[in-house]
């Protein structure tokens, strides 16, 4: 687990799987759900094994995770903005059948 | 686009190119992924000059980044695009063409002339267990630590070995965090064939090697189970971490944590090298890809050069020599009167080749861990195609064609990032199993996209009318 080293300086407001975190503005996505106490992001979509951020550097893509509705999206390199909806991944993608 | 030279990177090596060839008249445009110039070593230097608690805790050897970083700020001749990741890169003859992304957006550029400054990662440490969440490398934590200020709890135990091992033992102790323990793979002693190459490193970098045994120290100093000679980790949990188990002096221990830090040294990041059909050679000396260099520091592709960390790990204050030395080349290149004088120039190849004799030290005494090298069946060695060690061994042993083959056959390096963690350990897997020369055996080609762009953005590169 992470902690602060110092308090929230600029508050923004982040909404990750309904609930709302407090982080600190232009800090990463992946860095303001470590500092909540969130490490796992994702279920892996080939077994459903936990997953979380690993080198931070861009290089490993195991924070990936839904932002504001696109899968995928990197935790490591986005940037938080105040009411941004963040979302685990769970598994593999599933498609209703059409209509 | 306007810039005369393009450079991808805005760590050391990056920055002082561009100080370098903007002081000669020459436009530079740099793109970096950062929000920041600095890169990983220097990341949010300047961001944080202000916040002197954290400076402290860091150290003046990233307190000093910020100098590098203003300077190049100064300067009109350096144009910057931040954010931006490299999605695409072609080298063509006629010139280099650049897939740019930065906040969903996409474009293309072209240059004459492309420096690569794109630097290192760190080693992937395969181990069973490590895809659990609360397993983080120790240089991810440390880019929280620079980039947002976050320190790991009390009880975190720190595992693997080399220089940044005990730069951030020390730098998180500073900050007052009481790790549980310190599994060391290193031994405590320097071993007798490597004495001769720490006398010369003595003798060329003597203050290196007491800033490192200074760092070491901290450790036990401040109260903390420092072991060395660990031969094996293994991470157990649930949802996430709990439990370490690992092996020291024939006895098997267990710890409890809900964080561990890995390390085991930095390599050439060859993601972008490869991709753009750069030659590589294996490095014995740092066990690695390195990209094939002229001495200017020309690759095999033309018109694309490439310095620092990712042509081989020789660290910030190298970067920042190297990029001195290239500016000096591509200036002769341009037709212009060097930068730098004679005289600065040989001062900065002796100051250069004092840190290659440090490193031949460092690269012999942190030589990879056995353990993550050869790691047991179990290890998930891909882990975004969840592809464990037992799959790749089988199918070497099997009679598959190299890396290529292997991933087609099993997926492994498919995922989406794309072999950068597990490409290594494949390629010195199928070496340890088939008894070749890894250099033979070679590494997986990369093909675009870099990171990740959507179907959407791609297509709106080319708008057709109806």
């Amino acid at each position: 687990m992470f902690k602060r080293a110092r308090n929230i300086q600029s508050k923004v407001s982040i909404l990750f799987d309904g609930q709302p975190i407090a982080a600190e503005e232009g800090e990463t996505v992946a860095a303001a759900l470590f500092a909540a106490g969130i490490l796992s992001f994702r279920q892996a979509p080939e077994d459903d094994s936990p997953r979380g951020p690993y080198c931070m550097i861009g290089n490993c893509f195991e924070c990936l995770i839904e932002i504001e509705g696109l899968g995928g999206r990197q935790a490591c390199q986005t940037r938080v903005r105040d009411g941004m909806v963040i979302a685990r991944h769970r598994g593999l993608a599933t498609v209703e059948a059409g209509s | 686009m306007t810039a005369d030279v393009v450079i991808i990177g805005a760590g050391p090596a990056g920055l002082s190119l561009a100080i370098g060839l903007a002081q000669l008249g020459v436009c530079v445009e740099i793109i970096d992924e950062g929000q920041t110039a600095g890169g990983q070593v220097y990341r949010a230097v300047s961001r944080n000059s202000s916040n002197k608690q954290l400076l402290d805790w860091l150290g003046l050897d990233y307190a000093k980044g910020a100098a590098v970083v203003s300077d190049a700020q100064k300067l009109d001749r350096i144009s910057w695009r931040m954010a931006t990741s490299v999605w695409d890169i072609r080298c063509e003859d006629e010139g280099i063409e650049l897939g740019l992304v930065v906040d969903g957006k996409v474009s293309v550029v072209k240059s004459n002339h492309v420096v690569l400054a794109t630097g290192a990662m760190e080693r992937p440490t395969p181990f069973p267990g490590w895809t659990l969440p609360g397993v983080v490398s120790m240089g991810a934590a440390q880019t929280l630590l620079k980039d947002a200020g976050l320190l790991p709890e009390d009880g975190v135990v720190l595992a693997g070995q080399g220089p940044l091992l005990y730069l951030f033992a020390s730098q998180i102790l500073a900050a007052g965090v009481r790790p549980k323990a310190v599994l060391d793979f290193a031994p405590k002693w320097v071993a007798p064939k490597n004495l001769p190459l720490l006398a010369r490193a003595l003798i060329s970098s003597g203050k290196m090697i007491a800033k490192g045994l200074h760092l070491r120290n901290q450790i036990s100093a401040a109260g903390v189970e420092h072991l060395f000679n660990v031969k094996r980790i293994e991470a157990f949990g649930d949802d996430s971490l709990n439990r370490v188990r690992y092996l020291h002096r024939g006895v098997e221990k267990e710890v409890e944590t809900k964080l561990l830090l890995v390390h085991d040294g930095v390599i050439a990041n060859t993601h972008i090298t490869t991709a753009a059909g750069c030659a590589h050679n294996w490095d014995k000396q740092q066990a690695a890809w390195i990209p094939r260099r002229n001495t200017l520091g020309q690759t095999s592709c033309k018109n694309l050069w490439m310095l620092g960390d990712g042509a081989g790990i020789a660290g910030a204050d190298a970067a920042v020599l190297q990029g001195r030395i290239m500016a000096r080349a591509i200036a002769m290149k341009l037709d212009l009167s060097p930068p730098y004088g004679e005289h600065q120039n040989r001062a900065d190849l002796q100051a250069l080749s004092r840190i290659t004799i440090l490193r031949r030290f460092l690269d012999r005494q942190y030589a990879p861990v056995a353990a993550f090298s050869n790691p047991p069946d179990e290890t998930m060695i891909c882990r975004c195609e969840a592809i464990k060690a037992v799959e790749i061994r089988t199918l070497a042993r099997s009679g598959c064609m190299g890396p290529n083959q292997l991933r087609a056959f099993s997926r492994a390096g498919m995922g989406p990032c794309m072999g950068r963690q597990c490409g290594g350990a494949i390629s010195r897997i199928m070496a340890a199993e088939t008894g070749q020369d890894i250099a033979d055996i070679g590494h997986f080609s990369i093909r675009t996209p870099l990171k990740p762009v959507t179907l959407a953005e791609v297509a709106s590169l080319h708008k057709v009318e109806p």
